[in-house]
């Protein structure tokens, strides 16, 4: 496949997706809710990049719209630097995905061998008869024995199952692997075997991997660069190191401050959210965060502020980015509220 | 590298889980298969059970009641009813196979296409409910008018009938399953509907569709024999349960036996079916238990 040699294996530029909730057919007027709103990112080989979000901001939706699962509204996306507009062959073998739920992901009536042979089908992969070597193959590389593969779904325990939808996903030679929450399903005891398995996996292939998550901390472990979405929006992009040593947007800093760091001194403090995600049938005018930021000013509600670089490398959506490069600007979250944070207008 | 336990080989691989079996055989199953495998060995081993021609008039011989000659007596042209009726079986079981193949493959088709693409849906789900506006036996009587009394043609009517009724259930489980996670899952590795809608989703509709089936057999049976008794059925002289019930009726008061024993065997014959019906029902979906009467 010709590739350009410095093009990254996806790219996403400016994607967006509304979804139009009819409310009844004799309202004409719909209500919209913007699922992916204006998001542009990149992933280089071999390279990890953590979306993160509270559940509801468009993280699966974004993973939709690269599966092409669901049809973007506008935005491109590039696959090796080409640009990708249906379901292609080729993109569904070179983009693969590691689903939540490894119970629901896997067809409960095929065993585990028509499973793994459905994409080598599909793809024409190999010859009938390299099948079954090939299947036991990707079973081993999974750190399943082989003879799993007489076997269904339902006899096979959460973790064994989220490793066969491993499996899947690399058996057909994938470039890129969107795992979207692959660990939240399965038992903490579990949960670092599996990690393991998808970094080691990633390592001898070479996989560019886009890791939907909510687990900070498992971010911090696994990733390369994060972003922070909210309402639909990448609010900060940073790579890893610089984003969990200086957050800076106050929603990134909220949800630092709310993950469990065994070491209290290390936490991050950060005045606690305030209210509920705004309604994204009805966005706040100016910044969709204002109305739960504890640093809004007049001009968060008049102007939306853009994602621009505040650093090499870091982005961040906030007018106020300027003022949290200090982490101690805001340690005290004893400051009374009502001061930094009046009543936001609602419209 | 795992060190979840996993099941030695020589461990008793399960069935395949294409209809969950959620416990063994039902009473009302087992009830219903004994009864009919006695109606089928019957029509297919007709020409032993019998040496007697179903059609030979024997004038002088008519309307004898039961003897060790005639188990069942003979009828008003002194044909031997115990041979009518085992011929009559074969045209029953017949018109219920052929109707429930071709239920089951129009059924599947169409219930396919309608809960997978939405313009389908639209044509065929108002075909279908149009249809099903029609008292069932109403609708069969004007099908029957319209293109002649015949074995075939009872079956086209039949299954004219009951097609909507598996085209529901087909599309109820394909809507049911093509936002399925496993669905999507296939999708993201490359499968295409055909595979999707084939492999993935149809075989999760096996069991309702069995069920639908074993009553649309039922009512092929009886409406077989509600046509033939209006005389819009197989036509004369073939042995019919229904043309028999038919031609009894002026008989009722000096031969019981002409009405009695192929209203029995209908009875039979769709109460078997049903039963097997409800238990697989049952079987498939223990809440659905009905407190029925076995």
């Amino acid at each position: 496949m010709k590739r350009a040699a410095d093009a990254p294996v996806i790219a996403v530029k400016n994607l967006a997706k509304r979804f139009k909730l009819r409310q009844s057919w004799l309202k004409r007027d719909k209500l919209v809710v913007r699922a992916v709103d204006d998001v542009s990112f990149e992933i280089a080989a071999g390279s990890t990049m953590a979306l993160v979000g509270e559940s509801g901001c468009g993280k699966s939706t974004t993973a939709k719209l690269i599966l092409q699962l669901v049809k973007p509204d506008s935005g491109e996306i590039y696959l090796n630097g080409e640009p990708v507009s249906e379901a292609t062959p080729q993109l569904r073998q070179k983009v693969q995905m590691v689903f939540q739920d490894p119970y629901a992901s896997l067809t409960p009536h095929f065993r585990i061998e028509s499973i793994l042979r459905e994409p080598l089908v599909v793809h024409r992969i190999c010859p009938p008869n390299e099948m079954r070597d090939r299947i036991g193959a990707s079973i081993t590389a999974v750190g399943l024995p082989v003879d799993v593969m007489s076997r269904y779904p339902h006899e096979l325990s959460g973790g064994q199952r989220q490793r066969i939808g491993i499996a899947r996903a690399i058996s057909v030679n994938p470039e890129l692997i969107i795992c979207d929450e692959p660990v939240s399903a399965l038992d903490v005891s579990i949960r670092s075997q599996i990690i393991n398995l998808l970094l080691d996996l990633q390592q001898s292939h070479n996989l560019a991997f886009l890791f939907i998550s909510h687990d900070l901390d498992l971010v911090a472990h696994v990733s390369d660069f994060v972003a922070v979405m909210y309402l639909g929006k990448i609010v900060e992009q940073a790579a890893t190191e610089k984003f969990f040593a200086g957050p800076r947007h106050p929603y990134s800093r909220a949800l630092l401050a709310s993950s469990l760091v065994p070491d209290p001194k290390k936490r991050i403090q950060f005045a606690p959210l305030s209210g509920e995600v705004a309604s994204p049938t009805e966005l706040p005018t100016g910044c969709s965060f204002r109305t739960r930021c504890p640093l809004a000013i007049d001009k968060c509600a008049r102007v939306e502020p853009p994602l621009q670089a505040i650093g090499e490398g870091h982005l961040s959506a906030c007018h106020r980015a300027g003022e949290l490069v200090s982490s101690e600007m805001l340690t005290d979250p004893s400051a009374p509220q009502s001061a930094i944070n009046p009543q936001p207008e609602r419209i | 590298m795992s060190t979840e336990p996993i099941g030695t080989q020589s461990e008793k691989l399960s069935p395949p889980r294409a209809i969950a079996w959620h416990q063994r055989a039902n009473p009302m199953f087992v009830v219903g298969v004994l009864m009919l495998t006695p109606l089928i060995l019957m029509a297919i081993m007709a020409p032993f059970l019998t040496f007697l021609d179903p059609l030979s008039i024997n004038a002088p011989q008519k309307l004898l009641p039961p003897s060790w000659a005639h188990p069942f007596g003979t009828d008003h042209f002194g044909r031997d009813v115990l041979a009518r009726i085992v011929y009559g079986s074969q045209i029953s079981l017949r018109v219920g196979i052929g109707s429930t193949i071709l239920t089951a493959l129009f059924g599947i088709f169409l219930g396919v296409a309608s809960g997978w693409y939405h313009w389908a849906d639209a044509i065929i789900g108002r075909v279908s409910d149009s249809l099903m506006i029609f008292p069932g036996f109403v609708l069969a009587i004007m099908i029957m008018a319209a293109i002649g009394p015949s074995e075939f043609n009872v079956i086209i009517s039949v299954t004219v009938l009951y097609v909507p009724r598996v085209i529901r259930t087909v599309r109820a489980s394909v809507i049911e399953f093509r936002g399925a996670e496993f669905v999507e899952a296939a999708r993201t590795v490359g499968a295409g509907d055909f595979r999707l809608l084939f492999l993935h989703i149809l075989p999760k509709a096996a069991g309702p569709v069995m069920v639908q089936l074993s009553f649309g057999f039922a009512w092929a049976i009886l409406v077989e024999a509600g046509l033939s008794f209006l005389g819009l059925g197989t036509p004369p002289p073939t042995p019919s349960w229904g043309s028999m019930i038919a031609d009894a009726r002026d008989f009722i008061r000096s031969a019981w036996w002409l009405i009695t024993v192929p209203g029995f065997m209908i009875t039979l014959a769709v109460l078997s079916l049903n039963l097997i019906g409800d238990g697989l029902r049952d079987m498939l979906d223990p809440r659905l238990q009905s407190k029925g009467i076995l």
